[in-house]
């Protein structure tokens, strides 16, 4: 396999609250290939934005990226940048598309003017010219009337358009990589398919990685060509969409594939994963999913599983893998047992 | 844009209304009038005529209404005190006291403003915890006591302004018109610092709270990851934004300076509105107190309502409509 | 309730910032101290010790803070003046609370109609700059006693927190607890009782703190020009009246007083903004003396 373009090694982002050290993200280590799409899943709390966050450097005090984590992308360590090179990076070769297009774009700029200063700044393109790229770029993403479209104010425009105009904006500098992060969440589900749709064809053209961050198994099908799957600051596991779909490993996944609808296959109601995604000022000892899972045994709650192989570029942080007879014998996880409320 | 401005103006008149029957049952609630006096050789009979040529003998309702028709004509009466009409004697002071507000409104603003971006820019270190603490400190002392320490210490330890006034009584008619100018800009000089000082202050604490206000947006996020540098982020995109509530400030800055310029106009002697009215409040000069009350009212409606329009302009949300 | 709201209060003081604690040290020394004037100067405040040799003395051991040109002692009448200072202030802004939050809880459950007119009315009086009300009203009536100065000073600054208050309780008003409430058949005055107050008294209490730092400069530049409190209730600001009939050359009349005033009205500050940080993170610094809040724009639009 060619050098992947962006590879991430023992990623740590915490935060120093008051309530204690969060440690959100927890030593994670992937790589994204080029032009490839990888689908970064987990619930909310899972450390999987702050992953993404970590990227591209924008934790805020009191947050934190260890020093001791590696990110390398195109051949440089991203760890290593001063802030100066860091911004030529942002924007440029790796950008981001935020999920609430409401919120994300400035409210007193016009869009055309927050599109532009993205030429601006990296081009240090004149107004004119910068402008035009704009023009261009609301074309490419599919706004009609771009010329009328680029004077107007996010206030203006429907939420559909909006995330065009981040993507069109995250677009212009024809990144390598581009991060998503749930860029469909805030969306009705026609505009999400349409979004969604926007994304791969503009990947196929330009031929841009993305990583993908979602808590939708259903967009990660739909988009994605690899997944890695978040639990508790750390992955849980890895594999290709496909054969995560037919047969996943770790019980988190499982639990996340149970709560997805699936065309054609009759299910009473959609199962839930019992409790809730544990503080990360906390996270419990062993394997940090045990007293929500169905399998768990003695072993689970002292020894922390490292990621198993389990398949052609398929691996688990699961002690199943050592010992699947254990399968057979689902039990209640012990935050049910204990009457915490799922 | 349009009917919203037409409504404000609407809402303006009604405040200004309201403001002058306030002025005027305020004052004719308390006992007494302008001729009451213990000069033995003005006898009840001279008092009686007074009254009834001032109409101060008609019922209190008909002195009313008599009145808002005649603040509606734009005609305030006759002062007792200054033997001039309320009108021409406002109209003087109120060029002076503007003067003076406009000039430490707009230094205010731009020195404020600048303060504040600075202590929002390096929040955490040192030079900005400095500023942050002086400002504090400034904006907790009363206006009046700034402009008596800088009285002392500018006009008589280190002579280098002159202690009071507006212009140099004797010498001015013979300056040259530079030299008038420059006579005027030293006397203005202490009163627009001691206004100036304690407004910036403010204006720097809440410019640097509405900033810090906008870092955490999801917008300042997204232009840090377009690549833009802190300075792009804070001065461009944070500033813009934070920038909007500065207009309604400095709507609301005009009673804070209104009310300060009666103190600061007192200590240097400015010959202001708030110099009159503190003189006129001695010599029981009720038409002239009435009518300072009611232009500071309708100049306060009218900052508010200046600052909403400008808002209104500012503000693409608003604007577009 | 009331109890309920200070037991909160006194549980943030724990998590009150480091300069808030050392404020409230600083204002509850500094008002022991000046109540304890009686008992700690030395010399009564009105006291003229010797019109011929020590008229308008600076400073010296004898007298720290020098004499006035009654030969009166200024660190006497500083002790005395701030005990004033500070007593006026702290009713003025209890009439404040009391009647800004009764208004504001009364137009925000009496129906549109009332409200409508009860905020126009607002509009009116917070378009007249206070100094300029206060200096019309107390031109007429002047000399007034301190109790009369405490009730104007109050009458005069409830405005903003009935602004505030109403605001407050019309989000609370769609809250489920208060619905339910009204629900169950709770009449206005039982909900304005149990559900509103409680809930706005925390924001109101901080709002009155910042509140006390712009009566006390207010009523010092009232006696300043020489109609608020006045002999033998002289405060802080009466001592700047005295100090600059005679100005030239006796620095200490105005810098002792004010010195006084200034630390008590940055410990006020620095008190009301921790609380505020504690209690209600989101909103922006208060409004300096006759100064609108910020939010009135909003009854517009």
């Amino acid at each position: 396999m060619a050098e992947p373009l962006l590879s991430i090694e023992n990623l740590r982002t915490s935060f120093h609250t008051d309530a204690g050290v969060a440690r959100a993200v927890d030593g994670v280590s992937f790589s994204i290939g080029a032009g490839e799409t990888v689908g970064l899943v987990g619930e909310s709390g899972c450390g999987k934005s702050v992953t993404a966050l970590s990227i591209l450097r924008l934790i805020m005090p009191p947050g934190r990226i260890d020093p001791d984590s590696r990110m390398l992308f195109e051949g440089r360590d991203l760890m290593k940048l001063s802030d100066g090179e860091m911004r030529k990076i942002r924007g440029n070769r790796i950008a981001m598309i935020f999920q609430e297009p409401m919120t994300a774009l400035n409210p007193v700029f016009t869009v055309g003017d927050q599109i532009a200063e993205v030429a601006r700044i990296h081009e240090k393109a004149t107004r004119r010219t910068a402008w035009k790229r704009a023009v261009e770029m609301l074309d490419l993403v599919g706004i009609p009337a771009p010329e009328e479209r680029a004077g107007e104010y996010p206030h203006q425009l429907s939420g559909g358009m909006r995330q065009r105009i981040v993507i069109a904006m995250a677009l212009v500098m024809r990144p390598a990589l581009v991060v998503a992060d749930e860029p469909t969440t805030a969306l009705d589900v026609t505009i999400q398919a349409q979004i969604l749709e926007l994304l791969g064809d503009l990947q196929q053209r330009f031929g841009t990685s993305i990583l993908l961050i979602t808590h939708d198994m259903g967009v990660v099908a739909e988009a994605a060509s690899r997944v890695i799957v978040m639990y508790g600051g750390e992955i849980v596991e890895e594999s290709p969409v496909d054969r995560i779909f037919a047969s996943p490993h770790h019980p988190y996944t499982e639990g996340l594939l149970g709560a997805m609808p699936r065309v054609g296959q009759e299910r009473e109601r959609l199962q839930t994963i019992p409790g809730t995604v544990p503080a990360p000022t906390a996270w419990p000892s062993g394997c940090r999913f045990h007293d929500r899972c169905g399998y768990s045994w003695e072993r689970t709650a002292h020894e922390h599983p490292p990621l198993y192989d389990v398949g052609p570029g398929h691996r688990s942080r699961c002690h199943l893998a050592q010992e699947p007879e254990r399968r057979q014998h689902p039990h209640e996880p012990v935050v049910v047992q204990r009457g915490v409320p799922a | 844009m349009r009917r919203f401005v037409a409504v404000r103006i609407a809402h303006a008149v009604v405040v200004v209304f309201i403001v002058t029957t306030i002025a005027f049952f305020l004052i004719h609630s308390v006992p007494g009038d302008p001729f009451q006096t213990d000069n033995p050789r003005i006898t009840q009979e001279i008092r009686d005529r007074l009254r009834a040529e001032f109409g101060y003998d008609r019922p209190v309702i008909e002195q009313y209404v008599r009145y808002v028709g005649n603040v509606a004509r734009g005609e305030l009466g006759f002062s007792h005190s200054l033997q001039i009409p309320v009108l021409t004697a406002l109209g003087g002071a109120l060029k002076r006291t503007l003067a003076l507000m406009a000039s430490a409104l707009t230094l205010s603003f731009a020195l404020g403003i600048w303060l504040g971006v600075f202590e929002a820019r390096h929040a955490g270190r040192r030079s900005a915890r400095v500023a942050n603490r002086m400002s504090l400190l400034l904006y907790s002392m009363p206006d009046f006591w700034v402009a008596l320490m800088l009285l002392l210490a500018f006009a008589y330890w280190i002579p280098l302004f002159p202690a009071g006034g507006m212009i140099d009584v004797v010498m001015h008619d013979y300056l040259s018109p530079m030299g008038k100018l420059w006579d005027y800009a030293r006397h203005m000089a202490l009163p627009l610092l001691a206004l100036t000082l304690v407004l910036t202050a403010y204006i720097a604490r809440y410019q640097r709270a509405v900033l810090l206000d906008q870092m955490p947006s999801d917008y300042v996020r997204t232009a840090r990851a377009k690549g833009a540098d802190e300075s792009r982020v804070v001065r461009r995109h944070a500033l813009r934004n934070a920038l909007l509530p500065m207009i309604t400030l400095a709507g609301l800055a005009f009673p804070m300076l209104l009310g300060g310029a009666v103190f600061v106009e007192k200590v240097f002697a400015w010959p202001g509105m708030g110099l009159m009215i503190t003189t006129a409040i001695f010599a029981r000069d009720y038409p002239l107190v009435i009518a300072g009350v009611i232009v500071g009212g309708v100049m306060v409606t009218l900052g508010s309502l200046l600052a909403d329009i400008a808002y209104g302009l500012a503000d693409p949300r608003i604007r577009v409509r | 309730m009331f109890a309920d709201a200070l037991a909160r209060l006194a549980a943030g003081y724990r998590r009150l910032a480091t300069p808030a604690k050392v404020a409230l040290a600083v204002l509850l020394a500094m008002y022991l101290v000046a109540l304890l004037a009686p008992v700690i100067a030395p010399y009564a405040p009105s006291q003229q010790l010797d019109i011929v040799a020590l008229k308008s003395q600076a400073p010296t051991a004898a007298h720290p803070f020098g004499t006035d040109r009654f030969s009166r002692d200024v660190l006497t009448r500083v002790l005395y003046g701030t005990r004033v200072s500070l007593t006026i202030a702290m009713f003025a802004v209890l009439i404040s609370a009391v009647v800004g939050t009764l208004y504001g809880l009364v137009a925000a459950t009496m129906g549109s109609v009332v409200d409508a007119l009860m905020m126009r009315l607002l509009d009116a009086v917070l378009s007249i700059p206070r100094v300029l009300l206060l200096l019309a009203v107390l031109a007429i009536w002047s000399p007034v006693p301190v109790s009369t100065l405490i009730l104007l000073l109050g009458l005069t600054g409830w405005f903003e927190t009935s602004r505030m208050v109403r605001a407050e309780a019309l989000t609370l008003r769609e809250r489920d607890f208060v619905i339910a409430a009204r629900s169950l058949g709770a009449g206005r005055g039982r909900v304005m009782a149990r559900h509103l107050l409680p809930n706005v008294l925390v924001p109101v209490i901080v709002a009155a703190t910042l509140g006390i730092g712009n009566v006390i400069v207010l009523e010092a530049g009232l006696s300043f020009i020489g109609i608020g409190a006045r002999e033998p209730a002289a405060s802080l600001g009466t001592m700047f009246h005295d100090g600059t009939e005679a100005f030239v050359g006796t620095w200490w009349l105005a810098l002792f007083p004010g010195i006084a005033l200034v630390v008590a009205v940055v410990a006020v500050n620095v008190l009301g903004d921790g609380l505020r940080a504690l209690l209600d993170p989101r909103q922006l610094p208060a409004a300096p003396l006759g100064m609108r809040s910020a939010t009135s724009r909003a009854t517009v639009t």
